[in-house]
């Protein structure tokens, strides 16, 4: 009992130690502000006041302003080789980290999306022929297309890899669907352990168009 | 002119108040690694920045923590300079059993300088207990500074 006393006693006047020394560097930010406010009030008064004289006197309007005190500058921390010599683009707008996502839905509306899709005859041509120039360079001689249709944003692809190792060497690595297809892309890789072969189901999107959202539903 | 004060007052504690509009999360691009190891001695780290001083375009990837399941916008800073140091990149996510990928377009900086060039990667999505990951293209001289998303 006493030494369950003697903690709570240290506890105590521990925690009111560290709250008197948090309190007290707080006091003094605000003081520094307080004293920054203060010199940037007197300096835009002082700035005032030299306007409203200037603006009785209108002989004197030809006058150069006189520059407002400004309060002196704080220390800058040492200055770092600058990496750039010319000036950056404007950073895109911040936006939400992340909006929802529902996998299944998401990959069930992409399925529904291109079965729905009309065809687009001159660009699923174009798009068909630079999927199959592509192919012809990315994969291994083992692999097979099972289906290739393209309709007017989207195409679905259909890529048989006999053996794991044939798949893992053409589309095993990051970056794989970039070489085949520029835009956004849904893969979808389908093992079939008995065989140990490998297929591989792409959506690939027209570029300039969005992967297919699941459309939001707002409550009435 | 006491009327002044308190609007100036007003005005400060505004601007303290209300933070600057910031993505989540942001990562320098050395954290990531060339997608070829052989590649590993190309880059250099340049402030936190990777770039390629290979005479050749090599590839690097940087992998995005997230926390929840999304779909995600990710931006690359990218350090391009010239047409010739160029830097393109593209985004996915996967699913936790890497059986879905869900990949952005491949998308190059639109403009060159030495100042930071932006990359907008959209189409990327993560699944539940799924991955993020980013991977450029990085031209001889350009690099990656680093990613917003």
């Amino acid at each position: 009992m006493r030494v369950e006393r003697i903690i709570i006693g240290v506890v105590l006047v521990g925690s009111v130690a560290l709250q008197r020394l948090d309190a007290r560097e707080h006091q003094e930010a605000l003081a520094l502000l307080r004293g920054e406010l203060d010199r940037v009030s007197s300096s835009v008064e002082q700035l005032q006041r030299t306007s409203s004289t200037q603006g009785s006197q209108p002989a004197a309007m030809d006058a150069p302003m006189p520059r407002a005190t400004l309060p002196p500058a704080l220390p800058s921390p040492p200055a770092v080789v600058a990496p750039s010599d010319e000036p950056d683009e404007s950073p895109p707008p911040a936006r939400p980290a992340a909006a929802p996502f529902d996998s299944n839905a998401a990959r069930a509306h992409v399925e529904r999306t291109f079965e729905q899709e009309s065809s687009d005859s001159g660009w699923a041509s174009d798009a068909q022929r630079e999927v199959r120039e592509n192919l012809s360079t990315l994969l291994p001689s083992t692999a097979s297309v099972r289906g290739l249709d393209c309709r007017a944003t989207l195409c679905r692809l259909e890529v048989d890899f006999p053996l794991e190792t044939d798949f893992r060497e053409a589309m095993g690595r990051p970056g794989a669907m970039v070489r085949l297809w520029k835009g956004p892309s849904l893969a979808l890789i389908e093992r079939d352990s008995a065989r140990g072969s490998v297929t591989v189901i792409g959506y690939l999107v027209r570029q300039g168009h969005p992967m297919p959202t699941v459309p939001v539903s707002t409550p009435e | 002119m006491s009327s002044i004060r308190p609007l100036i007052a007003g005005a400060v504690l505004l601007s303290m108040s209300v933070p600057g509009a910031a993505f989540a999360r942001a990562a320098p691009g050395f954290l990531g690694s060339p997608l070829n190891p052989a590649d590993a001695s190309c880059f250099s780290n340049y402030y936190g920045s990777a770039r390629n001083n290979c005479a050749t375009t090599r590839s690097w990837c940087i992998p995005a923590v997230v926390d929840p399941a999304g779909a995600y916008t990710v931006n690359v800073v990218a350090f391009a300079p010239t047409p010739s140091a160029t830097v393109g990149c593209s985004a996915a996510g996967v699913n936790d059993a890497i059986s879905a990928v869900w990949a952005s377009g491949m998308v190059y900086v639109s403009s060159f300088g030495s100042g930071a060039r932006y990359i907008t990667l959209t189409g990327a999505s993560v699944p539940g207990n799924g991955q993020l990951y980013v991977c450029c293209d990085v031209g001889p001289g350009a690099g990656v500074n680093g990613i917003l998303w």
